[in-house]
């Protein structure tokens, strides 16, 4: 007679459970806690900790890179459920909008999500990063605000847009604590106003492509407020405008006297001007690039000047 | 034979649940915190009883312990490919019912790093099931199996109260006289002689 199979689970202790808990992966915990009530309890007990977690509304979802067909309810429901326990934590969160999608469906796909945080107490995503890809600017405004107050400004980091923020918002976003805490920031979009720099110069790392005019002295405001924060090696800006920049009237704010000092090997007239800034780290140069349509700085190691550069900059390895 | 631990070589004896004793190194009975908190700083007079647990049981954990004094440096877990062949033999040679011994006993010595490995191997065994093969793996009762026991245990609890109801009835009945006070006493008999003599002019 064959032996009847031993309950492990009735005889393990809670903790130990909670144990097992932590090295299943968030589709088995799943499956897990509809296996009994107490299951239930135990899953939604133990906190979950992932790489990625990305909406692609309306049929696409994904977690830690494995990717699921659910429509944009159950992308919502699941959401909910990742960041349950308040110590979940999600290295990055990425709302990702099809290009295709039309804007009224994107902006119920939002009005869903917030809706459903909002019924919970005290709800708070905690990531690092968040990246929103919304090309057809449709939760710029009122929406991206509150979905970034929604985020735990201890662990938010990392800021990544694809679109502008809409005017009316832009300075509601920069006074939340999330801005103000965030030391990275990406923006891709348009900004065909003129933005307050200042709610710009704290992020150690700053990405901000489009910017429509940038006076002389506000370019300068940018490097001289770099030059003060005595950043720390791989920090870095790049601010790229659609307007010419005048180069010449920037030099003539300098507090240095402007020498132009090229760091790359190759022949180049991208940059038309290059200034070597001194540290109070003697290891460390602030090499700051200086084009038609932008300003670019970093921190690098004074013997890996245009190594560095690229790689902080750009994410480019060079020997 | 025990004392306290400063050297590997110091051997102590363990007691198991069937009254056996046999030896097991310091070094690796150090891995026990339970150990180390009971009887690491004041050693121990006689065999260290842990008698909740059977011999075989025992000797598994400490086996487990004594392979792995070595290595020093515990972050968490092995993935599966990079188990050793010994690690994987430990595991493999358990049946079910020794396996969750072994978890047990590990949790109750607080052996941090084979209670890991244990519950990794169940999470392991978990992973890529649906809900219904994870409740074979683990063995839950079904859905249906807790509701027949909680049908068990309503009609077990039903026929209990009603014992418990007649007991407490007949105990009533059952009231001893010399308990009852001595006006009450006189009425009862009373009342009975009564009775009897009605019964009796009836007839």
């Amino acid at each position: 007679m064959m032996e009847k199979a031993q309950p492990i689970w009735q005889e393990l202790p809670t903790h130990c459970k909670a144990d097992v808990v932590s090295y299943l992966d968030f589709e088995s915990r799943c499956l897990l806690r509809s296996c009994s009530k107490s299951d239930y309890d135990l899953v939604k007990s133990c906190p979950v900790y992932l790489g990625k977690v990305e909406l692609f509304p309306p049929t696409r979802f994904a977690l830690s890179e494995q990717s699921y067909q659910i429509d944009e309810f159950k992308q919502v429901m699941v959401f909910l459920q990742v960041f349950q326990h308040p110590k979940s934590y999600a290295r990055e969160v990425s709302i990702n909008f099809d290009r295709f999608y039309e804007s009224g469906d994107i902006q119920q796909f939002f009005i869903l999500l917030l809706d459903s945080m909002k019924t919970k107490t005290d709800f708070k995503i905690k990531s690092a990063s968040l990246y929103i890809n919304d090309h057809a600017k449709t939760v710029n405004g009122r929406e991206f605000l509150e979905l970034l107050q929604f985020f735990d400004s201890s662990k938010l980091k990392k800021i990544n847009l694809s679109s502008q923020i809409a005017p009316e918002y832009f300075e509601m976003v920069s006074k939340t604590e999330q801005w103000k805490n965030a030391t990275e920031l990406k923006a891709f979009g348009y900004y065909n106003y003129n933005i307050p720099i200042e709610s710009l110069l704290h992020f150690d790392r700053l990405n901000v492509q489009h910017i429509n005019r940038l006076s002389t002295e506000k370019a300068w405001k940018f490097i001289e407020n770099f030059l003060r924060r005595n950043p720390a090696l791989g920090s870095c800006f790049q601010v790229q405008t659609m307007f010419a920049l005048d180069i010449d009237g920037i030099l003539e704010n300098f507090s240095v006297f402007p020498n132009n000092e090229p760091t790359e090997h190759e022949y180049s007239t991208y940059y038309k001007h290059t200034q070597l800034f001194e540290l109070p780290n003697p290891n460390h140069i602030c090499v700051v690039k200086i084009s038609e349509h932008g300003i670019y700085a970093a921190v690098c190691r004074i013997t890996h000047l245009e190594p560095d550069f690229r790689w902080y900059l750009f994410g480019v390895r060079i020997e | 034979m025990t004392s306290p631990a400063s050297s590997s070589e110091v051997k102590y004896l363990i007691e198991s649940s069937e009254g056996n004793t046999f030896d097991v190194s310091g070094a690796a009975l150090r891995q026990s915190n339970t150990f180390n908190a009971m009887f690491l700083n004041i050693g121990a007079d006689g065999p260290i009883p842990f008698t909740d647990y059977n011999e075989a049981t025992l000797k598994k954990v400490f086996e487990y312990c004594e392979h792995s004094v070595n290595e020093e440096n515990y972050s968490g877990p092995k993935h599966q490919d990079d188990l050793s062949k010994w690690d994987l033999n430990f595991f493999n040679e358990m049946d079910q019912k020794m396996f969750i011994d072994v978890i047990n006993a590990s949790n109750f010595l607080d052996i941090e790093r084979l209670t890991s490995y244990c519950c990794e191997r169940i999470a392991r065994m978990l992973r890529g099931k649906n809900t219904q093969e994870m409740i074979k793996v683990i063995t839950l009762p079904t859905a249906e199996e807790l509701e027949a026991k909680q049908k068990v245990e309503e009609k077990k609890a039903a026929a209990a109260k009603k014992v418990a109801e007649k007991a407490a009835e007949t105990a009533e009945k059952t009231e001893t006289l010399e308990e009852l006070p001595v006006q009450q006493l006189v009425q009862t008999t009373r009342n009975k002689l009564t009775r009897k003599y009605l019964s009796f002019s009836n007839e």
